[in-house]
């Protein structure tokens, strides 16, 4: 049901969240303050814990992947072994 | 609730280059989101995407364990589903961050550094990638605005070299403005069409303002007349039309004649105020509305005949409420006039303490010189500091309105009227020929006016507004003045559509009374309508008549 080309693909996906969070990071302007700066560390932080909470449902849905194509696998193995 | 405005009274300082790179970082950041999601589309859907990938199917089914093969699979499937929709929906927003940094970081260069600082950031966004998106919201006023400012230059100089024509020549860079300045407030609607019309009808007659306006004409709701041009009005002359005038005027006369019988169009203050759950005071609704408080907008077409009583606009965003009530037409304009009597006996007299609010009305004409002043050529004669045929019919106005020279006068302008309401407020304080005490501005391009006031000044800027943005140049109105920067994407009653709209602005200025208790920010808005109230006397038993004065250049 999920190949390994898949999977890899889903491992992929989480260098473009590591990516975006590292992105995001530079967006802290050091010399901007006042409440306008306040507004965009807002922001800022509110997409940086989407991002990670992302990044860690991505291991969660990786896992299950990797557990329903072993599982799947021994299925097979085992109807095979019994047919 | 603090996030969404923030105050200055003066010049920013801010590290534009350090804003432009956060931006291309956020939208740097946006891409990488999605190309995430793009991977993970890449992902099949289990059962449904490779059915004979083993071939295996009818024998593993038969497996004890293929019930739980299932059940996992489906589980990993939904879980996908949702991390792939938060994903896209998370790089929306990273990109919203983007534009967001992007616009502070214009506002702040043109600020800072003047129209050079602006085009410069935008062309470093730009060279950047990070290109506001597509057609719409920031991305277009950021193309519309970059195309203003490419021209406008040009149609200034063109207004200071040769007044409203260049040497008898199609004013083009005024068309080139004008037609800029649409796109930019989104009101392109058939402007096109017209535009070309203008130029064909420049061509054929030999210069758009051929004529140039010999003044303007203002009639009052009895009937009176003024007539004056932007040089007689600023030194206090004007003539007055009728019966009784012995010099010929046909023209003047034939402009009083013209708006005479003009219909207006109006907007729709009581339902603005109503949508933002406010009362015509511009307070939050009561539980049980006050029956003595006329409703704005049923009043307005008697006040063209005389005065009529209204709510006091006790709050700025019935304030700005007047504003919608001003009427528009093509070959007319209209100044609206309300005074405030505090009343010391039964009923207001004459000799209770009067002050006045004068409401300007932005620009209702996308064209230069046309009869109406409330027109391109206004727009373009304010930016460049130069006495205007709009500034002179609002002046005209308060004379037939018999206000006193020391009587307390407000301002309040949207767009082009804001920043005539300041440019004036500053000319008649300048030579006591009034008293104003107080003005409110809203989405206008207030750089470099009102630079000598020490009154109580209020502008509100819209960060996804571009007009405010214009002049390139910080907010004006002097020492005392309160400049708000506001995201009005929160907003209740925000419509996502235009930015520059009034109905934005009223619904900024009614947040910011919402929160004056509990936002510093808002505290010092505040603040603002404290010292405005305390100068105009404005209390809750003030009574308010309002005067509708219609405005025509005249040919």
């Amino acid at each position: 049901m999920f190949s390994v080309e898949e999977i890899d693909l889903l491992w992929a996906s989480r260098g473009h969240l590591d990516y975006a969070v590292s992105g995001l990071a530079m967006t802290h302007c050091s010399q901007w303050a006042g409440s306008a700066s306040a507004a965009a560390h807002e922001q800022l932080a509110d997409l940086v814990v989407r991002v990670s909470d992302l990044y860690r449902e991505l291991d969660v849905v990786g896992a299950l992947m990797e557990e329903a194509a072993e599982l799947e696998r021994a299925a097979l193995a085992s109807a095979c072994g019994n047919a | 609730m603090s996030s969404w405005i923030w105050v200055s009274d003066g010049r920013t300082a801010v590290d534009t280059s350090e804003l432009v790179a956060a931006a291309a970082h956020a939208q740097d950041a946006s891409e990488s989101l999605f190309r995430a999601v793009g991977k993970l589309w890449g992902i099949g859907f289990g059962f449904a995407a490779a059915p004979d990938r083993f071939g295996q199917w009818s024998v593993a089914t038969t497996a004890d364990a293929w019930p739980d093969v299932v059940a996992l699979t489906s589980r990993a499937q939904a879980l996908l589903e949702e991390v792939r929709l938060g994903i896209a929906l998370v790089a929306e927003r990273a990109r919203e961050y983007s534009d967001w940094l992007a616009q502070a970081s214009l506002i702040y260069a043109a600020a800072e550094g003047g129209t050079s600082a602006y085009v410069q950031a935008c062309q470093t966004l730009d060279a950047l990638g990070c290109s506001f998106t597509s057609s719409v919201g920031p991305g277009l006023q950021w193309r519309a605005g970059l195309g203003l400012i490419s021209v406008l230059p040009a149609a200034v100089g063109e207004f200071r070299s040769g007044g409203a024509t260049a040497g008898g020549a199609p004013a083009r860079g005024a068309l080139s403005a004008q037609l800029a300045l649409a796109d930019l407030t989104g009101t392109d609607h058939g402007v096109h069409a017209r535009a070309a019309q203008v130029a064909r009808w420049w061509e054929d007659v030999g210069a758009f303002f051929s004529g140039a306006a010999r003044g303007v004409v203002v009639v009052a709701p009895d009937g009176r007349a003024l007539w004056g041009s932007p040089a007689t009005v600023s030194l206090g002359l004007s003539s007055p039309i009728g019966p009784d005038s012995a010099t010929s005027r046909s023209g003047a006369d034939a402009a009083v004649e013209r708006v005479r019988n003009v219909q207006y169009r109006r907007d729709s203050a009581t339902g603005l105020l109503e949508e933002l759950d406010l009362d015509p005071t511009g307070s939050p609704q009561v539980a049980v509305p006050q029956p003595s408080l006329p409703l704005l907008d049923q009043v307005t077409a008697a006040a063209q005949s005389g005065e009529v009583r209204v709510a006091t606009p006790i709050y700025p965003a019935a304030l700005l409420a007047r504003i919608a009530v001003s009427g528009s037409s093509t070959s007319a304009g209209e100044v609206q006039i309300l005074r405030h009597r505090s009343v010391s006996g039964a009923a207001a007299t004459a000799a209770d303490e009067t002050s006045w609010t004068v409401v300007v009305r932005g620009t209702q004409e996308w064209w230069p010189g046309s009869n109406n002043p409330q027109d391109m050529q206004s727009n373009l004669e304010v930016v460049g500091q130069k006495p205007s045929d709009q500034k002179a019919a609002v002046r005209l106005a308060m004379k037939l309105a018999g206000i006193g020279a020391t009587d307390p006068v407000e301002f309040v302008g949207h767009s082009q009227g804001g920043a005539i309401a300041l440019d004036l407020a500053e000319e008649v304080n300048g030579e006591r020929s009034y008293n104003v005490v107080s003005v409110l501005t809203a989405g206008s391009p207030t750089g470099g006016l009102g630079q000598t006031l020490s009154i109580p000044v209020l502008n509100l800027e819209n960060l996804a507004d571009f007009v405010p943005s214009l002049d390139g140049k910080p907010a004006g109105g002097g020492k005392s003045a309160t400049t708000v920067l506001f995201d009005a994407r929160n907003l209740p009653g925000h419509d996502g559509g235009n930015a520059h709209s009034l109905r934005t602005y009223m619904a900024a200025a009614a947040r910011i009374e919402a929160e004056a208790e509990h936002n510093p920010m808002a505290a010092q808005v505040g603040k603002w309508n404290q010292e405005r109230r305390s100068a105009m006397g404005i209390t809750e038993g003030t009574v308010t008549d309002v005067f509708l004065y219609r405005t025509a250049r005249v040919r």
